[in-house]
């Protein structure tokens, strides 16, 4: 029965991990796109540089949440798969970067001049990735903890 | 439950409140960022119609005395956060009929200045005036009025276009905005 729990709860994590880091970001960008193409300096390379990172790394993130949340709980294994999905999210964020997705770039036609409008985010992807870098010290830990720690929680686990 | 447990609990919760703290200061920089926007107009008026542009001659020697150019522009700071490092970076260029080839006309740059304004708190309205005197403009890209230009061509002879930078920083350096204005007409001689 723990077991099944376990694969459910991973799937179910799975489906909002697909949903956060791929379905919401996909029809941001693509409405973006749309709505707003004419405006912007992006062309269909940049739109599909940025949509082809967002769905590697989507995916990466969404599989290892499968497996980071079907193990049980404060195991070995939980941790190592949770260590290895934060560095994921973190590659995750970084794409936006490399990928152009944090500086957005408009074209203001006004009466009698032209020009552009930039919006640079750059800024907080990397005040993000400082907070995952904590967050990895902190899966480190789990690691750490749960390997020294191994007999306590099985036999808290059987008591259970 | 284990003391490594609750030490992690504090830290989870450390990190859980810095980054709830972050998306907030985001989410706010980034409405802060279109209630600025939103209101161009007002917000950010950079008046080219008031800007200066000297350029003194000598009509004897036909030498370039002394050159300066003002532009007064307002910012006001809609938003949530205070601006910081608000910039203004202008490029000035020179049209004229250079005399070797006096169908085409040459284009050189003669002036490129970023200057810092410092910060405008939240609400406030900052007015400024950019200014850049003789000594910032890059005399020895000036072509040479007697040999270089061609005196019959126009009137106006030269002809000076400007592109306009503005850049400032919001919530905490997360939101960089910038404004590129380009090829504004800003004086001409005669």
């Amino acid at each position: 029965m723990g077991a099944f729990k376990n694969m459910l709860k991973g799937f179910i994590f799975t489906g909002v991990y697909v949903v956060i880091t791929i379905i919401i970001p996909l029809v941001t960008f693509t409405i973006i796109y749309d709505v707003a193409g004419f405006f912007l300096e992006w062309n269909q390379q940049d739109y599909e540089s940025i949509v082809f990172w967002l769905i590697a790394f989507g995916l990466l993130t969404s599989g290892l949440a499968f497996f980071k949340y079907s193990s049980p709980k404060q195991s070995i294994r939980k941790a190592i798969f949770a260590l290895f999905h934060v560095l994921v999210n973190c590659l995750y964020i970084w794409s936006y970067k490399f990928s152009g997705a944090t500086e957005i770039i408009f074209n203001l036609e006004m009466e009698d001049t032209a020009g552009f409008l930039s919006l640079n985010l750059q800024q907080m992807v990397l005040v993000y990735l400082g907070i995952y870098f904590l967050t990895i010290i902190l899966k480190i830990y789990d690691v750490i903890d749960f390997t020294i720690n191994r007999e306590k929680i099985r036999n808290n686990r059987m008591k259970e | 439950m284990r003391p490594s447990r609750v030490f992690r609990l504090l830290f989870r919760i450390f990190i859980s409140l810095l980054t709830i703290s972050v998306t907030v200061v985001s989410f706010l920089g980034g409405l802060s960022a279109i209630l600025i926007l939103g209101n161009f107009d007002e917000n950010i008026q950079v008046d080219y119609a008031h800007a200066e542009f000297n350029l003194d001659i000598n009509a004897t020697t036909q030498r370039i005395e002394n050159v300066n150019f003002s532009l007064p522009f307002n910012l006001t700071n809609a938003g949530y956060f205070d601006v910081e490092n608000l910039e203004l970076g202008i490029d000035i260029a020179l049209n004229y009929s250079s005399i070797p080839d006096l169908n085409q006309t040459r284009l050189v740059k003669i002036f490129n200045i970023t200057q810092n304004f410092g910060t405008i708190p939240q609400g406030a309205t900052g007015n400024f005036t950019f200014f850049g005197g003789n000594n910032t403009f890059l005399h020895k890209r000036f072509p040479d009025p007697v040999t270089e230009i061609n005196w019959l061509y126009g009137p106006p002879v030269l002809v000076f276009y400007a592109n306009f930078t503005i850049s400032l920083d919001y919530s905490l350096g997360m939101h960089s905005l910038s404004i590129k204005a380009l090829n504004i007409k800003v004086g001409e001689y005669p």
